[in-house]
């Protein structure tokens, strides 16, 4: 077990190699692209911890692609959590970093993955209080399925079916020394 | 590392994990104040009454404007216009207020300890926005968050504070703050406005200001009290003046980097001159803009106790969200 | 202890299986004692059988002189939501206490023989220990005029104290020490220079620093008791310091007493099992004046008791009600209640750590303050006034403010756990308080008629 599992999480399968992560996140490169029409006006914004490391990986390929360097930001959603009243100790606030001015620009929200969708409603809100984007869009690595909400992402990089019982953890290489997606249960 | 305390009374209580956590919490909060839209919902539906027994204009404004951008409710209690000055007790007044539902109470007042003893008898958050002659823990570690931005690690470094030390509750947090972050902290002042064996703090005391300021990395002024040559402390604020007004030529005996505070209001004239107040190695107006940064940085760690309040009210206990990435729960 | 209060009541009869602590020739016996009309009518190795008296069997408990405390505040008149005359009786009762004498700090101040006898009689009707007013020096306690110290002698005043205050003027002060050679009498002074001590809360030092409260410098004492013993040089008068907690005064009245100065002195209790650093909290049940002085004050007030520089233990018991200690530090009063812990605590810190034999501790708190006081009480002799109290000198007890008979609850050791706990004390040969081995509390009222000493 990785230092970085929390302890609860029984592992059961491998849902993703880094190979198929890799495809993954390069189809998802190629329809983020072909749905907008020009790189120049993107901006990608990772949701803190493990979108950002997506959010990097997707903006790189873009310029092997294009050759178009594309702003990349992290957004921390702590301060829009809707559930800092009920959840342990006071989370350690991570960094926002917004790129310049987001307004009528178009960003690229990207996440590890969407579950209920509590997260993204938090960071919608948040990117609101920066400025007034053209529009968002959501790049997720993993759906799960669950949601409370009526969101939606518009880029996938594989839907798994999953009891609410289990639980999903992507790995990235630059936090965890590996590229995996896991399946496992918590108790 | 995490912030788990119902109050914040003191710096003597806070190790020094603590305060960094504090003061790494408050850069994020800084952020948000150089913002478009310089709010966010953090302590939606909280409410926190602000309990002013002394006259602050200063501090009362820096914890309005840190609570308003944490979107939280506020009441402002001020003893002129309150009962106090009908004889009600402070245990009173507050238990008057929390039946009101309050969650936080953030409190200035003329007596050392007062806070202490509030925080021991009511089960809400207290937070103490200076207790007579004892500590102001929010300046202090706004002030600690000016130094380490504008120099880094405090380790080693030379701080001086010169001034009325004696009444000085800015004095106290910051010499019990800065040496927890190893800083080395030089007192200068009259003897008469030393307090006894506050070496025993972890300060040296050098009552000349010539050599006080030789080679410091920071020197914190603070305000002379006007009432202070009353009682026989002083003979005049001209006799003080003379021997300890902070100048321009003791700028150049400080360290290259070395940098000016005050934490206002300021006599100018008095206790330092008027170009060195506003030249360029003052950091004053820096001190303002942290000292919301801070007290937004407390407001949120210490929301916590509330909300554990809340909880046991209701007692349904909603399971976290698990699609909320890890967010630095891990300890740094 | 069954049938105690009912067979002492007979006025006549043996108290026998008891371990007899005399304070005066410092031992420990098994014993029997013989009461005859409140007095001390014989002692024995057993009762002799003749008459055919009760006995009452002591188990094994100690048996000791009633506790003389010559400084307590019973708030009466005028302050009777604090303490009267009647609860401080009963508090001293369940202390082990049979005799106290009262200071006259109340309102209207004790500064005329009305009040001197009004006190007197307000505890003869309590009928539960023995008290004696301390009668004021000046009018009013205001420094400005003497007052007629002679009539409240004979009205039964046991001693003169401005106590609260200090005589302020240092020429007012020689001639009452002076008019008080007339009589022999004894002034008891509360050695504070006012301008020192000015808005202090707690005792000046690191501890004050730390917590930005005001000091009280130990010279605020120090400075007082250094003229206070230059005019009991002076005059001849018979000094006693009040509460003495400065290490620097313990040592003044060291040299005093080696130069034949007339003076005698006095600690409490809370000097000794506490310190400035128990003020960390901001507890304002630790607040009194002079206030908690540092540890090396303690060692000298503790090697002062045991070289006999300080003569006596006394409470210094000054009641304050709940609502006005629950308060901030700052504007909390000043004072601490005595009386039911003063035993335990002398026992814990004296005699449980070893620093002293049980009877040589026992008569800081007995034999000592009569003797200094003049009073025929607080020894365990033949033609002693039969006022005793038996005690378990193991029981460890947790103290609760709450469970005192005081009016106040305002103790200093509130959740501290002493060793020593009293059982039954005996007033002129009657049990006025017992405590059953289940805890069980009797308070029997034993009213006389009271007779002035003949001066």
């Amino acid at each position: 077990m990785d230092s970085n599992t929390p302890s609860k999480f029984r592992q059961k399968a491998v849902l993703m190699t880094p190979d198929q992560m890799a495809r993954a996140f390069k189809r998802m490169t190629h329809e983020i692209l072909e749905r907008n029409e020009s790189a120049e006006d993107l901006v990608i914004m990772g949701i803190r911890r493990r979108g950002v490391p997506l959010a990097e990986r997707i903006a790189a390929y873009i310029k092997t692609l294009e050759g178009v360097e594309i702003e990349v930001g992290s957004i921390d959603i702590t301060f829009y959590r809707d559930d800092l009243h009920t959840i342990g100790p006071q989370p350690r606030v991570g960094e926002t970093s917004i790129p310049g001015d987001i307004t009528n620009r178009t960003v690229i929200l990207v996440d590890d993955v969407l579950h209920t969708g509590r997260t993204v409603r938090s960071a919608i809100t948040e990117l609101m209080d920066y400025g007034r984007p053209a529009g968002i869009q959501l790049a997720v690595m993993i759906d799960r399925g669950h949601r409370e909400l009526p969101i939606r992402a518009d880029f996938v990089g594989k839907n798994v079916p999953t009891s609410s019982r289990e639980a999903v953890k992507v790995r990235f290489v630059e936090i965890d020394d590996k590229d995996a997606v896991l399946l496992g249960e918590v108790e | 590392m995490t912030y788990s305390r119902k109050d914040l009374l003191d710096l003597a209580s806070c190790s020094a994990d603590e305060i960094n956590l504090i003061l790494d919490t408050a850069e994020r909060f800084r952020a948000v104040s150089e913002r478009e839209v310089k709010k966010v919902p953090t302590l939606r539906g909280y409410t926190i009454v602000n309990l002013f027994f002394e006259n602050s204009t200063r501090t009362r404004i820096s914890f309005e404007l840190a609570e308003k951008r944490l979107s939280a409710d506020i009441v402002n209690f001020s003893a002129s216009t309150s009962s106090v000055s009908k004889g009600e007790t402070l245990l009173d007044t507050v238990e008057n207020l929390l039946a009101m539902k309050i969650d936080m109470v953030v409190m200035r007042h003329g007596a050392s300890g007062a806070p202490h003893f509030l925080a021991k008898h009511i089960p809400v958050s207290v937070i103490n926005a200076g207790d007579g002659t004892h500590e102001h823990p929010t300046q202090g570690l706004l002030d600690m968050l000016t130094m380490r931005r504008s120099l880094g690690d405090l380790k080693g470094r030379k701080i001086v504070i010169v001034g009325d030390i004696l009444h000085s509750r800015v004095a106290r947090s910051n010499v019990i703050g800065l040496t927890k972050l190893g800083a080395e902290v030089v007192l200068c002042g009259p003897p008469s406005l030393i307090p006894v064996e506050i070496d025993k703090l972890g300060a040296k005391v050098e009552f000349n200001l010539n050599r006080a300021v030789e080679g410091a990395d920071v020197v914190n002024i603070l305000r002379l009290q006007k009432e202070r040559q009353e009682g026989g402390l002083l003979p005049s604020l001209r006799a003080y003046s003379r021997d300890w007004k902070v100048e321009r030529h003791h700028l150049d005996m400080m360290a290259e980097s070395g940098i000016i505070m005050h934490p206002g209001p300021m006599n100018r004239g008095v206790e330092i001159a008027q170009d060195v107040a506003d030249g360029p190695r003052s950091v004053i107006l820096e001190q303002v803009l942290n000292g919301v940064a801070v007290r937004m940085a407390i407001l949120y760690l210490l929301s916590e106790s509330s909300k554990r309040l809340r909880n046991t009210d209701s007692s349904t206990t909603e399971t976290p969200d698990t699609d909320l990435p890890n967010i630095g729960l891990e300890s740094a | 202890m069954k049938n105690w209060s009912k067979d002492s009541a007979e006025g006549r009869y043996w108290i026998a299986g008891a371990r007899l602590v005399d304070p005066v020739a410092g031992t420990v016996s098994e014993g029997a004692i013989k009461v005859e009309e409140g007095m001390i009518a014989d002692i024995a190795a057993k009762p002799d059988g003749k008459g055919k008296l009760p006995v009452l069997d002591a188990g094994g408990l100690c048996l000791a002189p009633g506790l003389v405390d010559m400084h307590v505040h019973l708030r009466e008149p005028g302050h009777e939501y604090r303490e009267t005359v009647a609860t401080g009786s009963r508090a001293a009762a369940r202390g082990g206490v049979t005799t106290m004498t009262c200071m006259p700090n109340t309102n209207p101040v004790i500064d005329n023989a009305a009040l001197v006898r009004h006190i007197r009689e307000q505890a003869s009707r309590a009928g539960l220990c023995h008290v004696m007013p301390i009668a004021a020096i000046t009018l009013d306690l205001k420094s400005k005029r003497m007052s007629d110290m002679g009539e409240m002698l004979a009205a039964g005043a046991a001693a003169f104290s401005d106590d609260g205050r200090p005589v302020t003027d240092a020429s007012l002060m020689r001639h009452a020490l002076e008019m008080l050679r007339t009589w022999n009498a004894l002034l008891i002074s509360h050695s504070e220079d006012l301008n020192l001590s000015e808005g202090g809360h707690m005792h000046e030092g690191p501890a004050s620093t730390r917590l930005g409260l005001k000091g009280i410098p130990r010279e605020a004492e120090d400075v007082a008791v250094d003229r206070d013993l230059r005019l009991a040089r002076m005059t001849g008068g018979r000094l006693h310091i009040a509460h003495v907690s400065s290490g620097n005064s313990v040592e003044s009245i060291r040299r005093a007493k080696a130069d034949g100065v007339r003076v005698t002195a006095e600690t409490a209790p809370h000097y000794l099992l506490l310190t400035d650093e128990d003020l960390y909290s901001y507890d304002s049940h630790k607040k009194m004046n002079p206030p908690l002085r540092e540890q090396s004050d303690q060692d000298a007030l503790l090697a002062g008791l045991l070289d006999g520089t300080i003569d006596c233990v006394a409470t210094d018991h000054a009641p304050h009600t709940e609502i006005d200690k629950k308060r901030e530090l700052a504007y909390a009063p000043f004072g601490v209640i005595g009386l039911e812990t003063s035993l335990a605590a002398v026992l814990t810190r004296l005699v449980h750590t070893g620093m002293m034999e049980l009877p040589r501790a026992m008569a800081l708190v007995t034999a000592k303050p009569a003797e200094i006081l003049g009073l025929p009480v607080g020894r365990l002799e033949k033609g002693c006034p039969a006022d005793l109290v038996l005690f378990d000198p193991e029981e460890t007890w947790t103290v609760r403010g709450a469970e005192m008979a005081s009016l106040s609850a305002n103790t200093a050791f509130e959740g501290m756990e002493l060793k020593g706990r009293v059982r039954a004390t005996l007033l002129d040969g009657q049990l006025v308080f017992g405590r059953d081995s289940d805890g069980v509390e009797t308070f029997t009222s034993r009213p006389w008629r009271d007779e002035l000493p003949v001066i």
